[in-house]
């Protein structure tokens, strides 16, 4: 069982790469494949689709609940479902490494958890201006891969320098953008090539 | 009453020796809720709260007489929940919207749409808005379910007195107040907020203001009828990777301020429920009322950290045993944790998970942490 999970902002398109990576993962291969939704109130994937099972999870004090109820979630899915990925749609302001740090910390037997920080380029800087910067630093630092959204609202210009300014200040991340079907294309060669535990310290970022 | 006949401190005695710092027989522990209900019947599960009450609430009693009544118990019954959150939050209830192995699940509504909505608060009140905008949403069915949930609660606290436990609220000692900063966050969506602070903080500070100016009316009015030992509030999401200190002093720390002071005035101890990293605000927090105030954190802040600015200004802390920990991890490590805290905190602590036991808790790692708190070898 391999996890994936998407962090990002509400609207920055965390629904529409995961509908494009289940559509890649199944197009070769007949498997099973489980999504996790943890935005709150909305559950927004069809569920009538062969081979797929799609689960709420949010609990009962909207804030932490992810991590606590998400080993129960994920040792029922095995065990009813047997899916050989399980993509985990993250809340709008959740933590991609608080996710990761549990699975990392306590579900051994999960070999590969990958985090994408999914981020709208159309609205990087008005919201890096507005007041997120904070949120917005803390997720892109916590995941594995930055991907940078709806490109095509943006100047090619103001693209590359989204961009750049996204490398520089996570040189360890991989970061992708292009259209929504060739950053999916890109990201589903990498995790079907993706074999090692990420080692992700969710204690190691404090306010800036 | 049987309470503790084993030990020396009555609960609720070892619970406020532990906010005073003036050595409790033994470090509190608060096992509680509907996690304690396996130990008594490993058929249990938060589901029964719903489908049939009044068993899962002697199952929940008994759990608790088998932990010795040391420690808090609480009963939920989740469908009356929706007619009171003042934000418009509403829960699933596991065995009825939800899986019955699962917790309360919790549906957050972005209710306030418009930002007008701050001018509205200001200018006419909270209620008034709570009224107009929020209340519209609860159905019928929320309020028959509200008068269910307090008939349960009686039902419940009359089985707590007659076993000699202490429940969770402190036999209803506990008054549960909101704060503005976690009402307007949940009303525009947590991003919408942060934004909101940085283009409009004048205002969100005055509609923070207006709530919780209500909520203190409305507190000072309860008092007068019922002698509340506690007022607990929240600080949520806010926190060192949400926001940077210097909007986090302008917006969210006036109000922890406001109830500190709220709580000096009225003489009772504040409780503060905090989710999320803090750990680069424990030089403020050190300055809230010492022996009086009780920070709850939900196992994301590093409290072995905060501990010298805590325990020099004699703040006490409930936690704060990670809940993946409790559900996922080992009783080795559930109860190295816990001593590791009681190293850092000293007197200072109340043994808990953070910020709540998760539901699927390994019952071994309830008794790993029992065990530290009495100070006894695990094995």
């Amino acid at each position: 069982m391999k996890l994936i999970i998407i962090g990002g902002l509400k609207g920055s398109g965390k629904t529409s790469l995961i509908s494009k990576l289940i559509a890649l993962l199944q197009r070769d291969k007949d498997i099973n494949i489980a999504v996790i939704q943890n935005e709150v109130g909305e559950v927004k994937l069809p569920q009538q689709k062969d081979r797929l099972e799609v689960s709420g999870l949010s609990g009962g004090c909207i804030c932490c609940t992810l991590t606590a109820g998400l080993s129960d979630m994920l040792s029922r899915l095995k065990r009813e479902y047997d899916p050989e990925y399980v993509l985990v749609e993250a809340s709008g302001e959740a933590m991609i490494e608080k996710v990761s740090g549990t699975v990392r910390d306590f579900m051994p037997e999960i070999r590969n958890c990958l985090g994408i920080t999914v981020c709208d380029a159309s609205e990087y800087r008005e919201n890096m201006d507005s007041g997120l910067d904070v949120l917005i630093g803390s997720q892109l630092s916590g995941g594995d891969i930055i991907v940078l959204t709806k490109g095509d609202l943006v100047a090619p210009a103001a693209m590359d320098d989204v961009r750049g300014e996204l490398i520089d200040s996570y040189p360890d991340k991989t970061v992708i953008s292009g259209k929504m079907q060739d950053i999916a294309e890109e990201l589903y060669r990498k995790i079907i090539s993706t074999d090692t535990p990420k080692k992700i310290d969710y204690f190691s970022m404090r306010r800036r | 009453m049987e309470d503790n006949v084993k030990y020396e401190n009555p609960y609720k005695e070892r619970f406020f020796r532990a906010i005073h710092y003036d050595h409790p027989d033994h470090t509190p522990f608060t096992g509680h809720d509907m996690v304690i209900g396996k130990i008594a019947d490993p058929s249990y599960c938060p589901g029964d709260n719903y489908t049939r009450p009044e068993w899962a609430m002697d199952v929940l009693i008994k759990a608790a007489k088998i932990l010795d009544g040391d420690v808090l118990v609480g009963f939920d019954y989740t469908p009356g929940m929706n007619a009171m959150m003042p934000e418009g939050t509403r829960y699933l209830t596991p065995g009825k919207d939800c899986d019955k192995e699962l917790g309360p699940q919790a549906m957050e509504h972005n209710l306030m749409e418009d930002p007008d909505g701050y001018d509205y608060v200001i200018e006419h009140g909270w209620n008034a808005y709570k009224e107009k905008y929020i209340d519209i949403y609860k159905t019928p069915e929320d309020f028959e379910e509200m008068e269910k949930y307090f008939g349960y609660l009686e039902q419940f606290a009359g089985k707590c007195a007659e076993a000699g436990l202490m429940q969770y609220d402190f036999n209803g000692s506990m008054y549960m107040a909101s704060g503005g900063n976690y009402i307007f966050s949940m009303l525009r969506g947590f991003s919408t907020f942060l934004k909101d602070c940085r283009r409009m903080p004048e205002k969100v500070k005055e509609a923070i203001a207006v709530y919780n100016n209500e909520e203190a009316e409305g507190f000072k009015m309860f008092l007068q009828e019922m002698p509340y030992d506690f007022i607990m509030t929240n600080m949520s999401r806010t926190d060192n990777n949400t926001m940077s200190r210097k909007m986090f002093e302008e917006i969210v720390w006036p109000e922890v301020e406001f109830f500190d002071k709220l709580a000096r005035e009225q003489d009772v101890y504040m409780v503060m429920h905090i989710d999320g990293d803090y750990t680069a605000d424990a030089d403020l927090l050190s300055t809230l009322h010492a022996k009086r105030t009780l920070l709850q954190f939900d196992g994301f802040a590093d409290v072995v950290k905060m501990a010298p600015f805590l325990t020099e200004g004699k703040i006490s802390v409930w936690g704060d045993i990670p809940p993946q920990m409790m559900s996922m991890g080992s009783s080795e490590a559930v109860y190295e944790r816990c001593m590791r805290l009681k190293d850092a905190m000293g007197d200072g602590l109340i043994l808990s998970a953070g910020c709540y036991f998760p539901l699927n808790s390994r019952i071994e790692n309830i008794w790993a942490m029992k065990k530290a708190a009495l100070g006894e070898p695990l094995k």
